[in-house]
């Protein structure tokens, strides 16, 4: 019956605390989810606490939730992951910083074809071996769709140097496919 | 045609991981938990109302000040009941003709009163009963009325009679006086900075578990080594002869007193001049606080020792063992770092204290406080995102303070050069 219900019902029924609503909301939207802490911490274990943190965040302040359309309830729960993820980057300050190889080798923008043919798994691999910085704003920028002035005031950067880290962080992703392309042929 | 970051957007956005095994019943766990959290919370507000009333009212109970002799409100008893006080003087009637019963003191007061011949027959006959003295509150034992008498009237009774406590035999009783002074409340104050204090005194322990000790013992005081054999006059020195004893241990040699015959055959054990240093070790704990991206500090507790030879005439080669606890404090770039290893320089202070020190066994006084300059470099290999080993090229300087006393290696060659390895600890805020 709750598999049925559209996301502004089960909302609604997670406000009544009805457990199997809130089952539901879970099984419903807990991998993405996971995917999504995967990508900004880069570590699995962090990852899965992450989630279940968010999850238990979502439902207590469920109340302050309000249907806009079709996905908003997951959009909700996204932000709230980004920001509980953000915030415990920020707190531990521990960023790995790369040494970067004076390579000035101009590397090639991968094709469509070749980006299709490359597993979302290794994807994900490639994104959690970016160091601390380079991984927020990329996944910021390229998959939340957030601007560098909006991820500047998150992160306590400049604009332009939001700019710089998603340009090194390009480039790694870059030579990333490019070594795994020259390793499938 | 599309870019490859779309692409990589599109094929991310839709991707969902593989949940871990075990997710949903985890969740049921924490959710239970932090809900049983939540209702402790919420105290019913009846409670904390009846809570506040109380602490109201108890604070006002004992910050109110005791009656004073203005306010004329002394504390009294309750008259006895006529049953009550035909049983008591029953009772004294009855040690009276049985010395050997003693009577409450009141009882008296209360037989006097009904019927003062037997009163003071009583208290003719026992006259240790009529001196007692009798408590404070007991001394306003009312017979007849409840009214409440003055605290200055010692023993109130309705009968004029009654032996006053200024009558010869009976020590005067001092009358209900309040002190006048407020019971004040006590505040006990944590402050904020209690676990730092803490923390510090900790450290204070570790780092001087013996100064106490040892500082309170009487010890010869140890200067370096004598180079040179001290002149004596007569005897032979080393030659073993019969009676000879050896210098105490941390005693630089004395001449020996020739006008004293007992003396010239008693040979000096005095340092020869060889010596030799072995190269100290060195163990410790260490912790890395983050600051920045790529500046940490770094401090711990480390543990030197230091082992020296030093040969006498007589009692040939003495050991001397020293033991030093110092805290580094120093600040670290990180010029590169990866998943496992960082690679860093840093510089900073180390303060040393000599914990103890002993030569062929027997404690002598040690160095006091030293700062030693440090430069590393140095890699560092992480176990875990916060346990990590490392190993640690160093350059140190002691810097000479009077306090040092020893001869030890670092006094010979202030500057030293050496490998750390140890554990390290890399803090981080909680989440």
């Amino acid at each position: 019956m709750y598999k049925e219900l559209d996301e502004q019902e089960l909302a609604r029924y997670c406000c009544g605390r009805d457990r199997l609503a809130e089952d539901e909301l879970y099984t419903r939207y807990a991998a993405r989810i996971y995917t999504l802490c995967r990508r900004y911490l880069g570590d699995d274990d962090k990852a899965k606490d992450l989630m279940q943190e968010t999850f238990i965040q979502a439902l207590d302040k469920i109340q302050t939730f309000h249907y806009t359309g079709k996905g908003s309830l997951y959009g909700w729960i996204r932000r709230i992951a980004i920001n509980r993820a953000l915030n415990l980057i920020k707190r531990q300050r521990w960023r790995t910083v790369s040494l970067d190889l004076m390579s000035h080798d101009k590397v090639q923008e991968p094709t469509e074809e070749v980006m299709e043919s490359i597993p979302q798994e290794k994807l994900l691999e490639w994104i959690s071996r970016l160091p601390d910085l380079r991984r927020t704003v990329f996944n910021l920028y390229c998959i939340d769709g957030y601007s560098h002035r909006e991820i500047g005031e998150m992160l306590g950067i400049s604009e332009k140097g939001s700019a710089s880290i998603l340009a090194k962080a390009r480039k790694q992703l870059k030579e990333e496919i490019q070594r795994y392309l020259n390793r499938q042929r | 045609m599309r870019k490859w970051e779309d692409i990589f957007k599109d094929k991310m956005d839709g991707y969902e991981s593989t949940l871990p095994e075990g997710s949903l019943s985890e969740f049921h766990a924490l959710k239970e938990r932090a809900d049983n959290a939540s209702a402790r919370k919420h105290f019913p507000l009846a409670w904390v109302t009846a809570a506040a009333v109380a602490a109201g009212l108890a604070a006002v109970l004992l910050l109110r000040h005791p009656a004073s002799q203005e306010d004329g409100v002394p504390a009294a008893r309750q008259p006895e009941t006529p049953v009550a006080v035909a049983s008591e003087t029953a009772a004294v009637s009855e040690s009276a003709k049985n010395p050997e019963i003693t009577a409450a003191p009141e009882a008296i007061s209360i037989l006097e009163s009904i019927s003062p011949d037997k009163g003071s027959e009583y208290r003719q006959t026992n006259p240790v009963d009529a001196q007692r003295v009798l408590p404070m509150e007991e001394t306003h034992v009312t017979v007849d009325s409840e009214e409440d008498s003055f605290p200055n009237e010692t023993v109130s009774s309705g009968s004029p009679e009654v032996a006053a406590p200024n009558k010869p035999g009976i020590p005067s009783v001092p009358p209900f006086a309040p002190s006048g002074k407020s019971i004040k409340t006590v505040k006990l104050k944590v402050g904020p900075v209690a676990g730092a204090i803490a923390g510090g005194g900790l450290l204070a322990a570790i780092l001087t578990p013996a100064i106490v000790e040892i500082d309170n013992m009487n010890l010869p005081v140890i200067t370096k080594p004598i180079s040179s054999i001290s002149s004596s006059t007569g005897g032979n020195i080393g030659s073993g002869i019969e009676g000879s004893q050896t210098t105490p241990p941390g005693q630089p040699s004395e001449p020996i007193d020739t006008t004293n015959p007992q003396d010239q055959d008693k040979p000096a054990d005095v340092h020869t001049g060889a010596r030799s240093h072995k190269i100290p070790f060195r163990t410790g704990l260490s912790t890395r606080v983050p600051m920045s991206e790529r500046l940490n500090l770094t401090t711990g507790l480390e543990y030197s020792r230091y082992e020296s030879s030093f040969k006498y005439s007589i009692s040939g080669d003495k050991t001397q063992v020293a033991h030093y606890l110092g805290v580094p404090v120093r600040l670290d770039w990180t010029l590169a770092s990866s998943r496992w290893l960082d690679v860093y320089v840093g510089g900073g202070l180390e303060g040393d204290y000599c914990v103890g020190a002993t030569i062929a066994g027997e404690r002598i006084n040690k160095d006091g406080f030293s700062l030693s300059l440090l430069g590393v470099g140095g890699l560092q290999l992480k176990l875990t995102d916060w346990l990590g080993v490392y190993v640690e090229p160093q350059l140190s300087y002691t810097l000479p303070h009077e306090s040092n006393v020893l001869e030890t290696y670092r006094t010979v060659h202030p500057t030293v050069f050496t490998l750390s390895t140890g554990v390290r600890l890399s803090l981080r805020k909680k989440q």
